[in-house]
């Protein structure tokens, strides 16, 4: 039980970290640093918003919705400003519109799910970030440009197995507790990521501005 | 119930062993994309340098023939010029001080005005050999026939030729770079290649202008000789690059030089 509790709180110190230090370097940067970087404030105000709630034994499972649809959403602009292809703008619209539309279908129906884990929300917000994820590296590969590359990698790598994760975490209550200690372990992980990427690229202050 | 347990800790072991692979599998593929940059990125830095040292080379070919050319009209000045003004002075001065008798006097007059004429004609062959004037006022076509025609009196080499070129097709700067191509074969195959025939087309063909070049001289191969010959070809080169054009040149030895080019 301290266990996962320590896992926890490491993942929202790291969490915490980056948003400070990306907060401390957000001048002269460009916009797809600011969706990074909204990105991770968003996330920490949900983080913070459900540990409250838990605190108070409030059921906080709405709030997944928000999070995994949030970072669709911004993570989508991210990929939008990034990702050099003229058929990716058009592709992020529609993916939008379709995710947005189908969600709201779903919602319409049965309104009851607000309250429960959504699998095909899950699915449908996480797999075009695997996607968008896989072709940012995959355009990377020719490309000396540095930016990035660690947020992307960890986001591929988190979100691929998170996905998997939460997607068996219903079965039981037995295996939740390791799911979720497994999240925690791939979260921290990815913030790690994260923090590397500040380190490397966006600590000291761009003097051109080349994005 | 412990049936349900057991298989229950399965399906929990499936889904912890899966993850892990996929985790496996996702750090696999990342450690493969970087590492292939690495080296695609290595590869394009070479490719960089290449090109760029390619382009050093060139400007140093500029550099050394300005220099050359530059000594040798230095050169022709002071052997051609200078000295026949040299001679008109002395007989002016001799015309005043010498006390001539007037049969002198007219012998000394002859004199300068042959020596000046030499002279002239000197400058005007000087100023002819670095720029005829006829590639300005008459165009690319008229300088090349009199340039053969020129080779073809002076007997030092035979040259028969086609040429077929519409008037202005190309800019002055454009026709110019050609002229001096042709130039610089010439001269390549008689000081280096000893030829004695040329044959020169200038043809349009397939909406591209086409100078094919071939020569009965000793001929060469990449690594033979003088830096001259490597620079003069290099010259071209950086010509053929103004002209956007393409230029392949293939010898033999004693099989004579064989040049195309196309723009």
């Amino acid at each position: 039980m301290m266990n996962t509790k320590i896992l926890i709180y490491i993942g929202y110190l790291f969490l915490l970290i980056n948003v400070i230090l990306y907060f401390i370097s957000r001048r002269n940067k460009a916009m797809a640093y600011k969706v990074l970087y909204s990105y991770l404030l968003y996330t920490s105000v949900i983080q913070a918003y459900s540990h409250v709630l838990a605190t108070q034994s409030i059921n906080n499972i709405f709030l997944s919705h928000y999070y995994f649809v949030g970072q669709f959403f911004i993570l989508s602009v991210f990929f939008f400003k990034t990702l050099k292809n003229r058929l990716i703008k058009p592709t992020v619209y529609l993916l939008i519109l379709m995710v947005s539309a189908s969600l709201f279908v779903q919602y319409f129906i049965n309104p009851s799910i607000y309250f429960k884990f959504n699998l095909f929300e899950i699915l449908i917000t996480s797999i075009p970030i695997i996607i968008y994820s896989f072709i940012f590296l995959v355009q990377r590969i020719s490309n000396p440009e540095k930016k990035f590359n660690y947020f992307i990698s960890g986001l591929f790598i988190y979100v691929l197995c998170s996905t998997l994760l939460f997607v068996a975490g219903n079965i039981s209550s037995e295996i939740k507790k390791v799911i979720w200690r497994a999240n925690n372990i791939l979260y921290i992980l990815f913030q790690v990521l994260i923090f590397i990427e500040w380190y490397r690229n966006f600590r000291k202050k761009r003097l051109i501005n080349l994005n | 119930m412990k049936n349900l347990f057991s298989q229950e800790n399965q399906i929990v072991t499936i889904v912890i062993i899966s993850v892990l692979l996929l985790l496996l599998m996702s750090v696999a593929l990342l450690l493969f994309f970087f590492f292939s940059r690495k080296r695609i990125i290595e590869k394009e830095l070479e490719k960089t340098a290449l090109a760029l040292k390619h382009q050093k080379d060139m400007i140093y070919a500029t550099i050394v023939t300005q220099e050359m050319e530059r000594k040798r009209i230095a050169q022709d000045l002071h052997d051609d010029i200078s000295s026949k003004l040299n001679v008109i002075l002395l007989n002016s001065n001799f015309l005043i001080d010498g006390e001539l008798s007037a049969e002198e006097y007219t012998k000394v007059n002859k004199n300068i005005i042959k020596v000046s004429k030499k002279a002239l004609s000197s400058a005007r062959q000087i100023a002819h050999d670095l720029l005829p004037a006829i590639l300005e006022e008459f165009g690319l076509f008229s300088a090349i026939e009199e340039l053969i025609d020129d080779y073809n009196t002076s007997k030092k080499v035979t040259i028969v030729s086609e040429i077929e070129y519409p008037k202005s097709y190309l800019g002055k700067t454009e026709e110019l770079h050609v002229f001096r191509i042709i130039q610089e074969l010439i001269n390549n195959s008689i000081k280096h290649g000893k030829a004695t025939n040329i044959e020169l087309d200038f043809i349009f063909k397939n909406n591209n202008l086409v100078l094919s070049y071939d020569d009965n001289g000793m001929g060469f191969f990449e690594n033979e000789d003088s830096l001259k010959k490597g620079l003069g070809m290099k010259n071209i080169e950086s010509r053929v690059e103004l002209l956007n054009g393409k230029f392949t040149i293939k010898s033999e030895i004693n099989k004579g030089v064989k040049a195309l080019l196309i723009i």
